[in-house]
């Protein structure tokens, strides 16, 4: 029987292409990995079966005949709760849309199906997207595969625990201020947020507009490969879309890594990082260094101010796009007979979680009259000097590696009690999506307890093919990608 | 709550070590400018799958608590 | 109902305070699609019919600018001598109401497209010239109705994502009447522009006015109350005159203005104040992180110029100069665009522009007021064609009939008698300019009248018009009158 957990999108196409195996039997495969590994709780909505079925057995046709719509044809994937799926409930792991169906397919949504893709689930996650945890959903928290009294990181839990438990060969998230990576490296998955306005943000629940980017989980770099090419292009309908073509990502991965020139940001070894973290990052380099790549050490002077200014601008931002939860047109409503602005009082009240809440208040003051200046005028300025950090140091390097963050995956419930020490986990993600740039996390070592560890390896605006190339150079030369989780019971 | 706030905010407020007297804010993180959308309808929405989700309705309204103005 | 006193009266009564008026319109904009989504903008649909996921605000939507919006607002800003900003952005302006479907309108705030500018208008014969602050573009909100029962209120989203053009003057007005025309001017740009049709009562053309006094000579400005909800020219007047009167017997009386938001009530002729939570109100702008900013190249103005319809000023001015009409015909002719539009139609029928200017502004215009035809917002319906009645101007340019006689023709044209020149052949009513008829007239009618001749030539010159009279009556009205007149003055001189 065909166990998902030891299949690449790319060895199961080949596959299915092949005719060794079928759309129906994959499909079936993951329904049950994912009824079997239900107190993973990493999704909050399974797909209906016939349904599903359905869609594999349309695959199957097409591959019988010999015209597969691409290389995702029939392969099950698993889509972030934030992305809107036509027909299928989308509840941005919230209450207050705990029964909103939409109407409309995300853009990225959209792309996976033309591509034969079958939607197999809408994953758990952080509460729209606000955690490094998936603790703040309001389906309960979802758990790390290799040990499940740890968290699988946030706000894509669920996402990167569906490809780490074998429930689907490949999943979407998406990546506000680390929200893909730092899930990738808990869970001991390849993630990857590709620049800013590389993938279309239609349909996707905003958080914090000028950060969202939706981007691929998956086994190994040629899947993220695969799943990136899917999804990325222009979109008429996102303005912040990038009008530029997109390259064969697939094409550019077995460049190797000879002559590619590396930065090590000084900043991001910091003191009170785990020991275990830091020794595989730097084995990861002296791997590079194996490879034919040089490496040099550089300053990114204002990361220590990153956390502050994400925390302005993602929370600005997300009180303004959260208005639109208001029980007027979709979503639940709690009125008893209330006057109007009861009605908006209780319904947001009741339906937004904690988190979401202490956000949207932190993105109001920063933008009432009078804090305006201080707060978001003031982190906009810090933002432009991040940036500037990161474009002077491509002036001379490829690609930035660095740890994905301070440590391997912490306890449920660890770092609850302390918001903010919770947001100090994102310190390494963080400044990526403030630049705007490409970032990939991909396993490169385990610690004591048999936690993955990450190695992130960021690019230049636009840069994803060297990323990729860099990051298969790597795992080419490694084994940690071959790593799978215990099976749930 | 406040609490957790007012920790966040002094937080926050290590923003001022910097001096930005000279800097842009960056207005948008992108470089190249999209092209705009022709005039022409493209209208072809069902009025009931978008009212479908409506927590209540009123035939084809949305139906809310009175506004007192 | 009394009529808004006559800003000369008002002035008297004001003792010596002057009032400052500042007024801002929104205009709907008359594109084929909404502002941000490809729905129609179109008025009249069945409640939320013209609606779609981005302009109900749900999860995950995005805005798309459409380009004719930015088009239009250029050629507003052209055509009231604005500066067209190079780059302009997108604005959030942070509010909850339930026709409000993102909890935020997407505006322009710090920079707006257009700045400057301004309006040159004749009040009562007197020139003046309002300035305008700023004119930028942003997106309706949809419609919120009271249901019958009271207790709940229902919303119609067509309206929302609907594009506006909003556009706001300085305080540069003085009296109820300055406003009156100030509006009535820019209504006339818009209409003229083709970007909105500039209905008041139906909502696509809405104005507020901020209102305050001072005494005279004073620099500083009084607290100005805004007054909202005028749906006429004349409740604007009536309000703003309201407003003063307001303002200044509250400050003799040793009274204070609160700055407030106060709306019109038609019915009882006086504004009042609205008990509202907007006043204190923080929007929370910042720019929009999902829209780029509206780039406006030099290249973009150009072919927006090219494209622009004449404006009435450039008009008038060319009726003048090109078509040589007097200034108060170029005037009553562009008072409107569609009777600019007739009347340069029947002049491309016949280039005889001082004939057509006569015809247009007596016979057509009577007409068209006396069957009210000028209420609706275009004339589509004429009393008689342009080409047409190009055609009959020919005919009497080329003698073919006479003045008089095309009179007749224009009522047989108006009754639906077809064209002018059918009409002549049908009646016979071609003039005689043959000399031969004409002399036999004549020798005719001096037989039958031999004391009148004798009188004439003993000096009575006016019986000359009894004769032409006669000679007319005996042709039936077909001769040629100045032939006429030539042959039997010869005549009755003894030279014929």
């Amino acid at each position: 029987m065909t166990t998902l957990p030891g299949l690449t999108i790319a060895e199961a196409g080949a596959q299915l292409r092949r005719g060794d195996l079928s759309a129906t039997e994959l499909a079936r495969a993951a329904l049950q990995r994912i009824a079997a590994g239900r107190e993973l709780n990493a999704f909050i909505t399974v797909a209906d079966e016939a349904e599903v079925l359905r869609t594999a057995e349309a695959a199957d046709r097409r591959l019988r005949a010999g015209t597969p719509a691409g290389p995702l044809d029939g392969i099950p994937l698993a889509i972030k709760d934030v992305i809107a799926t036509a027909g299928l409930r989308t509840t941005a792991a919230s209450r207050i849309l705990e029964r909103f169906v939409p109407s409309y397919d995300a853009t990225v949504t959209a792309r996976l199906r033309a591509g034969g893709a079958v939607i197999v689930g809408k994953t758990n996650c952080d509460e729209f997207a606000m955690g490094s945890s998936n603790e703040n959903s309001a389906y309960g928290a979802a758990r790390n595969p290799w040990d499940t009294s740890r968290v699988p990181g946030g706000s894509s839990g669920g996402s990167a625990v569906a490809v780490a438990a074998g429930m689907a060969l490949g999943s979407l998230g998406t990546d506000t201020g680390g929200s893909i990576r730092l899930p990738a490296s808990y869970c001991g998955v390849v993630g990857m947020k590709p620049t800013y306005g590389r993938v279309s943000r239609f349909g996707v629940i905003a958080y914090a507009s000028s950060l969202d980017q939706v981007g691929p989980f998956a086994h190994d770099v040629t899947d993220c490969a695969l799943l990136l090419g899917a999804i990325a292009g222009h979109d008429p309908r996102d303005s912040t879309s990038a009008d530029l073509p997109v390259p064969d990502y697939a094409a550019a991965l077995e460049g190797g890594a000879k002559g590619l020139r590396i930065a090590i940001p000084r900043e991001y070894f910091v003191e009170g990082m785990q020991p275990e973290v830091e020794r595989a990052v730097r084995g990861a380099v002296r791997t590079f260094e194996g490879l034919g790549a040089t490496t040099a050490p550089v300053s990114l002077p204002h990361t220590e101010y990153a956390v502050s200014t994400y925390y302005v601008i993602a929370t600005a931002e997300a009180s303004s796009n959260l208005a639109r939860y208001d029980g007027v047109r979709y979503g639940a409503r709690v009125d008893d007979d209330a006057s109007l602005l009861e009605m908006y009082r209780r319904t947001r009240a009741a339906g937004f979680g904690p988190e979401v809440k202490r956000r949207i208040m932190l993105g109001t003051y920063a933008l009432s009259s009078g804090y305006y200046d201080a707060y978001y005028l003031k982190a906009q300025k810090v933002r432009t000097l991040i940036r500037r950090d990161f474009t002077e140091v491509f002036e001379s390097a490829d690609v930035i590696v660095t740890p994905t963050a301070p440590t391997t995956a912490f306890r449920l419930g660890e770092k609850t009690a302390d918001p903010l020490q919770m947001y100090l986990s994102d310190i390494f993600t963080i400044s990526i999506n403030l630049a705007g740039l490409p970032g990939l996390v991909l396993p490169c070592g385990f610690d004591e307890t048999g936690q993955p560890i990450g190695l992130q390896i960021v690019g230049p605006p636009f840069g994803e093919e060297k990323v990729l190339r860099a990051a298969r150079a790597f795992e080419a030369a490694t084994e940690w990608h071959r790593r799978r989780p215990p099976v749930a019971a | 709550m406040t609490t957790t706030l007012d920790a966040i905010l002094t937080y926050i407020d290590k923003l001022n070590e910097l001096d930005t007297s000279a800097v842009e804010p960056t207005a948008q993180v992108l470089d190249r400018l999209p092209s705009w959308r022709d005039d022409v309808v493209t209208n072809g929405e069902d009025t009931d799958a978008l009212l479908a989700n409506a927590p209540a309705r009123d035939g084809d309204f949305f139906r809310v608590p009175k506004i007192i103005e | 109902m009394a009529s808004p006193p006559a800003a000369g009266r008002r002035v008297s009564a004001m003792g010596d305070f002057e009032a400052v008026i500042g007024l801002e319109v929104h205009a709907e904009m008359l594109t084929q699609s909404k502002i941000f989504c490809g729905c129609s903008a179109a008025f009249g649909a069945p409640p939320n019919h013209h609606t779609c996921p981005v302009c109900l605000g749900m999860p995950g939507v995005l805005p798309a600018l459409n380009r004719r919006v930015v088009e239009f607002a250029i050629r507003a800003g052209l055509a009231t001598h604005c500066t067209i900003a190079p780059t302009s952005r997108w604005a959030r302006k942070n509010y909850f109401y339930p026709d409000l479907a993102k909890g935020y309108q997407i505006s322009q705030y710090e920079l707006p497209i257009c700045l400057g500018g301004w309006i040159d208008l004749v009040v009562e014969g007197a020139a003046k010239r309002v300035r305008l602050t700023r004119i930028h573009m942003e997106e309706d909100t949809g419609k919120n109705i009271h249901d019958a029962h009271g207790s709940e209120s229902l919303v119609d989203f067509n309206r929302s994502g609907v594009p506006l053009l909003e556009i706001v003057s300085e305080p540069d007005m003085s009296t109820p009447a300055e406003a009156g025309a100030y509006l009535r001017a820019l209504r006339a740009i818009v209409v003229y522009l083709g970007i909105c049709d500039g209905n008041m009562e139906e909502g696509s053309f809405r104005c507020d006015a901020n209102v305050s006094v001072r005494k005279r000579g004073a620099t500083k400005l009084g607290v100005k109350a805004e007054v909202k909800n005028m749906n006429s020219f004349r409740a604007v007047e009536k309000a703003i005159a309201y407003e003063i009167d307001r303002h200044v017997r509250t400050l003799e009386d040793g009274g204070t203005i609160l700055q407030e938001t106060r709306l019109w009530d038609a019915d009882r002729e006086e504004t009042r104040s609205m008990r509202s939570k907007e006043s204190a109100h923080d929007y929370r702008y910042f720019p929009d992180p999902d829209l780029p900013p509206v780039v406006v190249s030099e290249a973009l103005i150009e072919e927006v110029r090219r494209g622009m319809p004449e404006l009435p000023d450039a008009r008038r001015a060319r009726f003048v100069a090109a078509l040589k009409l007097p200034e108060y015909d170029a005037e009553v002719l562009t008072s409107r665009r569609d009777l600019a539009d007739y009347f340069e139609a029947v002049v491309a029928a016949h280039p005889n522009a001082k004939a057509a200017s006569n015809w247009v502004m007596g016979d057509v215009l009577r007409l068209v007021k006396e069957r009210k035809l000028d209420e609706a917002l275009v004339i589509t319906e004429w009393p008689v064609s342009a080409a047409h009645l190009g055609e009959l101007i020919a005919l009497i340019d080329a003698g073919t009939i006479s003045g008089k006689i095309a009179k007749t023709v224009f009522e047989e044209m108006v009754a639906g008698g077809g064209a002018p020149g059918a009409i002549v052949e049908a009646r016979g009513l071609v003039q005689v300019s043959d000399e031969g008829p004409i002399l036999a007239a004549i020798d005719q009618v001096l037989a039958a009248h031999p004391d009148k001749v004798a009188d004439f030539r003993a000096g009575k010159d006016k019986l000359l018009g009894f004769f032409v009279g006669q000679v007319m009556k005996a042709t039936e009205g077909k001769a040629n009158p100045p032939l006429v007149n030539r042959l039997l003055a010869a005549k009755l001189r003894g030279e014929g």
